[in-house]
């Protein structure tokens, strides 16, 4: 059993090329990556529109008059 | 590697562009240190967390098709989707590969570089865009546009290089007349912090909470700069083609020397210090832009400069980009919070535009079939600054401001980006204090 390369020998150095393990699946590891990628962006846009949602909420006039005059 | 002497340049090359990464991780390092200290002390943590994400999102771009465009691109219109093969993210080159030793290190080098794209764009733009919409400029920006004028401008190959003899050795445009550009097509749509202005439109200081740190992070600038301007050349290349003549060359393997931008490097950033310093009276924050603005105004042509010509340049940039910042600034209502329009933006067109008329005539590429122009530097220059940079940004911030998720909500700016952080912070800080102080009693 071997997920890649079985052999450090001379005569086997010169025929590798790829060092990873699982070769031939690099495609499917691109399509997952890319879905990280995307769904973190999504993820991230609505954490934050969230986050900003709850704290407009907490500041109305007279608290965010005070906030801002608080404001060093 | 034929014989002893290709696999000693090969190792060289290799280890040469490794060590400029590190390097340019500086810049980041130094561009943060800059931005979080320009913006209040209300606004800190969430302009240091804005800036430092684009680090991961760039990075996996990057991979996933940025790398693969500077590869696939160069020719015009469309490029030729064949040539970036090498360059796709399931390529058995881009990974850990015993017969390609410098695939990883060339896409690292031109991953800082797409960072520093990205964090240009960052300053701008501070205490008032929303982290997602930020973040999507940095991928427009880091991994496809300024791909794109790389792939077309920055390449031996490219078509402004091929066909206008487009010359910019050290990314005056490619790389700061772009993100100028951007930058200003983000704050065109974006509008000022509240209060940047005064009723009849006079322009007020917002000063930072730290300006000692923000110089001191410009002083990082310059340091990781030396990194950027290493990974521009190609550091040993058989120029005589018989192994008689090696030289460091331009990215479009155009002869120069280390020598040569070590030389230019130094002036032009003596000449924007000392043009900054005067034209400031003394400003700590635009003498220290001043001498960046002064390499990156000469950076287009440092790979053949005389040093005294470098200083000039640096000079002439930066009173360029000074009175520029201040008139746009007033005319157009534009808040650009750390000057980055101005820096790498002004700067950097009027340096590839000025190149055209310093080296006119001068081989654009090592076979001498296209030469530098004027012409050439000036529609490069528009070509950087106002359709790789202006127009995408303008279209995409229009976008997100009509989903409305371009700025922050005008309570969450007024209270600063921080306050519900802090909050938190002071309360777990009481409760410590509270259990210490039982402790104590006890």
């Amino acid at each position: 059993m071997s997920t890649g390369i079985e052999s450090w020998g001379a005569e086997n150095l010169s025929k590798i090329d790829a060092l990873y393990p699982f070769v031939g699946s690099e495609k499917i590891m691109t399509i997952i990556g890319v879905v990280i990628w995307i769904g973190w962006q999504i993820w991230q846009m609505k954490f934050e529109n969230n986050s900003y949602e709850d704290q407009t909420s907490q500041l109305s006039g007279e608290t965010l008059t005070k906030v801002i005059s608080e404001d060093d | 590697m034929g014989n002893n002497l290709d696999a000693l340049t090969t190792i060289f090359t290799e280890f040469y562009y490794w060590i400029t990464v590190p390097l340019m991780f500086l810049i980041h390092v130094g561009f943060c240190m800059y931005e979080v200290s320009v913006s209040r002390a209300k606004n800190k943590m969430h302009t240091l967390m804005k800036n430092a994400m684009l680090i991961p999102v760039v990075t996996v771009t990057m991979f996933f098709f940025g790398f693969w465009i500077y590869f696939a691109l160069p020719a015009w219109p469309v490029g030729d989707m064949a040539t970036g093969t090498g360059a796709l993210p399931w390529d058995v080159t881009m990974g850990s590969n015993f017969q390609d030793h410098i695939m990883g290190v060339f896409w690292a080098a031109f991953l800082l570089f797409s960072w520093t794209a990205a964090s240009i764009v960052s300053g701008a733009v501070i205490e008032r865009i929303r982290t997602g919409a930020f973040l999507i400029f940095a991928v427009l920006v880091g991994s496809i546009t300024w791909m794109i004028d790389a792939a077309w401008g920055w390449s031996p190959s490219g078509w402004l290089v091929t066909e206008w003899g487009y010359h910019d050795a050290y990314a005056s445009g490619v790389i700061h007349g772009i993100c100028g550009g951007a930058a200003l097509g983000i704050l065109a749509v974006l509008g000022p912090r509240i209060g940047k202005f005064a009723p009849d439109g006079t322009p007020r200081d917002i000063p930072p909470h730290n300006p000692w740190f923000a110089v001191i992070g410009l002083f990082v600038i310059y340091t990781g700069f030396w990194g950027f301007y290493a990974a521009c050349n190609a550091p040993i290349v058989d120029l005589s083609g018989d192994g008689t003549l090696f030289s460091a060359t331009s990215i479009y393997l155009t002869p120069t020397t280390l020598s040569t931008i070590t030389f230019n490097f130094l002036m032009s950033l003596a000449g924007g210090l000392m043009a900054g310093y005067m034209l400031s009276k003394g400003d700590a924050y635009w003498t220290f832009s001043g001498g960046l603005a002064g390499i990156i105004a000469a950076s287009a042509g440092n790979d053949l400069y005389h040093p005294l010509q470098a200083f000039f340049i640096g000079i002439v940039g930066v009173w360029v980009a000074y009175r520029l910042h201040y008139w746009v600034e007033r005319k157009f209502k534009i808040d650009d919070a750390v000057g980055a329009v101005a820096v790498h933006g002004y700067a950097g067109s009027f340096g590839v535009i000025a190149a055209g008329f310093m080296l006119w005539g001068y081989p654009a590429v090592a076979d001498g079939s296209v030469s530098i122009t004027p012409w050439g530097q000036i529609g490069g220059a528009i070509m950087m600054f106002l359709v790789l940079g202006f127009i995408p940004t303008y279209i995409v911030a229009l976008i997100l401001k009509g989903m409305g998720i371009l700025r922050i909500p005008r309570e969450v700016e007024l209270a600063g980006l921080d306050y519900f952080d802090e909050q938190t912070r002071k309360s777990d800080n009481q409760d410590i204090v509270n259990a210490e102080l039982a402790n104590a009693n006890n």
